[in-house]
């Protein structure tokens, strides 16, 4: 049976009505919390009030800048990112490649191992590793936290380099052996640059979730070293004013910029580009 | 170009239980051109890997120049391949992927530009050094692969499945031209295909490949005219095959088909036990010219017709059908139904061996 045209056209119109409204709604979602919390980062009252403020001023950032709390906090949050994202990235990639390479026995588990961190919680990882350094005799938070950094950034390296590895066709790979490179400079000249583009958008995945990571950091910090996501929650229930606001302002500000930049250093969609390449 | 013969003697490759080559032997001579040509599964893909050096060979041994290069990894034999897929380096242009050998084998830039300029003319993809390899069409790929595997001066050449990736119209055309680029380059190489019509217009001999083995090698028109198995009989070209058994008839040797035919012998066959007779089907006359001394009685079930040619589907005694390629002239055929004799001259009729 055939619908008449005119029906199947007002179906057509409302489906594409309702998903636009759909992606409107994410759109607003996604964005709106965080601009209102940028509004209020700049009001210039004492307690929270009503939406939106009338007056504006930094107040709220220079107390921010007062707070050793807060700068201390970023500081750590960020070597602590490029730290773990850095040993997260090679790691991960050097398993993703030796995971691609055959099938050998076992290499399904090791596989499920590299990315089981995804699905144990949070908290249990934080815990289970805070357990572990002082089974090792590792006291230093620093450590503590880039092992728990490592560990939940990994799946997320492991997952994006494989996913670009399996698009290399393994005769790229022997056309460059049989054309006189050995093994290793085939591997420089086509599987690396053929797999920038998942090692990349790895890297910028365990950057952002070491960044912004909370539950980890919470078991593995100290009241010395604490990373801002920390910071941020103690202050919080310590006193909450808008310097909260001013404080989730300039991070999102960072990751942007940080994201921003790594994008135009290494060619994000030069690299995405390049998965069009891919067989 | 220096070309060098290739050897394989009793080359063993197995999987597991399972052995992909089981003693195939085969010489190319230096400058020749020769097809590997056999069904998927045969083993000749096995082959053109072991002979790369992809896979260790489990016994026999492979020689180039009569040197053996078993010990040899894959990145010092100085073969060139051709990929089924070309796999050529997607973010290196044209001019970067020929580069790639002579870059690796520290070729000076003045001497790699010239060898590139050269083969962009043989391969007539002269322009074209700065684009990307997608950026082309598929035959125009190709013969970037080509170039890429003669700019390193191979010893040998090897080609697998050369025009699989192109479309019908093209495969005819891209031949012509692949064969003559061979040709003009006069590297010994060895072709691997599964397509007849590729090996017999590339090649100069054929190995056929069946089972892991080489079952025989030689030009096209003498495998198709002395075949040496069933096998080979049906996989070049069309056969008729009667299995039944060999005796001493009034004279010469006969062979009694198990359909009903006798077919006096021309030649003293050489058979073993298992043997069959093959006829290829434009050898089966209908109706019979003077000299067939075979007269086959059938009736005719079905005539098709394609244009130059007709097909007359014959029931024999048996209940057998076969079916005949008659040209189309201004003859009469006998319409379905007709009873009618099929002539088979016997220097027409081939005992074969039934693998």
């Amino acid at each position: 049976m055939r619908m008449p045209s005119s029906t199947s056209t007002a179906l057509d119109w409302t489906a594409s009505a309702v998903f636009r409204f759909l992606l409107a709604a994410s759109i607003l979602f996604l964005i709106l919390p965080v601009l209102v919390s940028v509004v209020l980062s700049f009001d210039d009252r004492q307690f929270l009030g009503p939406f939106p403020p009338k007056q504006f001023s930094l107040r709220w950032y220079r107390s921010f800048l007062d707070n050793p709390a807060y700068l201390d906090g970023l500081i750590v949050s960020l070597k602590l990112a490029v730290l773990s994202t850095v040993i997260s990235t090679v790691a991960g990639a050097c398993a993703a490649y030796v995971i691609s390479s055959g099938r050998w026995r076992g290499r399904d588990t090791v596989e499920t191992l590299f990315l089981s961190p995804k699905f144990v919680p949070t908290v249990v990882i934080g815990f289970s590793i805070l357990g572990f350094a002082s089974a090792i005799q590792v006291f230093d938070p620093f450590t503590r936290l880039i092992m728990g950094h490592v560990v939940i950034t990994i799946p997320f390296t492991v997952r994006a380099t494989l996913a670009s590895l399996v698009g290399i066709r393994r005769s790229l790979v022997e056309a460059a052996i049989s054309l006189g490179a050995p093994p290793w400079r085939a591997f420089l000249d086509v599987t690396l640059p053929l797999a920038r583009t998942g090692i990349v958008a790895g890297a910028l995945m365990a950057f952002v979730l070491s960044f912004d990571e909370v539950a980890v950091s919470l078991f593995l910090s100290d009241a010395f070293t604490q990373t801002l996501p920390i910071a941020l929650v103690a202050e919080m229930r310590a006193n909450l004013n808008l310097t909260v606001a001013a404080v989730s302002t300039v991070f999102a500000a960072v990751t942007i910029l940080i994201v921003f930049f790594l994008d135009r250093a290494i060619g994000l969609d030069r690299v995405i580009g390049q998965g069009l390449y891919r067989g | 170009m220096n070309s060098a013969g290739l050897d394989l003697v009793n080359v063993v490759k197995r999987f597991g239980d399972h052995a992909a080559v089981d003693g195939a032997s085969l010489s190319v001579k230096g400058g020749e051109i020769v097809a590997l040509l056999g069904p998927s599964g045969c083993g000749k893909t096995t082959t053109l890997r072991l002979v790369a050096g992809f896979e260790k060979p489990d016994g026999g041994s492979i020689a180039i120049g009569g040197a053996d290069i078993a010990r040899l990894p894959p990145y010092r034999r100085d073969i060139g391949l051709v990929f089924q897929d070309y796999a050529l380096f997607p973010h290196l242009t044209v001019a970067a992927n020929i580069d790639y050998g002579m870059k690796q084998r520290g070729i000076a830039k003045a001497e790699q530009d010239r060898r590139r300029g050269e083969l962009l003319r043989l391969v007539r993809l002269e322009g074209l050094g700065e684009r990307r390899p997608m950026a082309l069409s598929g035959g125009q790929q190709q013969r970037v692969a080509l170039a890429r595997a003669l700019a390193i001066s191979p010893k040998l050449l090897l080609l697998d499945e050369p025009l699989s990736n192109l479309d019908a119209k093209l495969r005819e055309t891209l031949r012509i031209e692949l064969r003559d680029i061979l040709r003009v380059v006069g590297t010994t190489t060895l072709v691997v295909t599964h397509d007849q019509t590729e090996a017999i217009g590339l090649a100069d001999r054929i190995a056929l490949m069946n089972k892991g083995r080489i079952v025989q090698v030689g030009t096209a028109r003498e495998i198709y005219q002395e075949p040496a198995t069933r096998f080979v009989a049906e996989f070049i070209g069309q056969s008729i095959w009667f299995s039944g058994q060999l005796r001493q008839g009034t004279g010469r040797a006969e062979f009694a088909a198990d359909d009903g035919p006798v077919f006096p012998l021309a030649a003293p066959a050489n058979v073993r036990p298992g043997s069959g007779l093959s006829i290829r089907p434009e050898h089966v006359h209908l109706p019979p010219r003077p000299d067939d001394v075979i007269r086959i009685p059938a009736s005719v079930t079905n005539v098709e017709f394609f244009g130059a040619e007709l097909i007359v589907s014959c029931r024999l005694a048996s209940g057998r059908v076969i079916r005949i390629p008659i040209r189309s002239d201004d003859r009469v055929i006998p319409g379905a139904g007709a009873n009618v004799e099929l002539g088979v001259s016997p220097d027409r009729c081939r005992v074969v061996a039934d693998d």
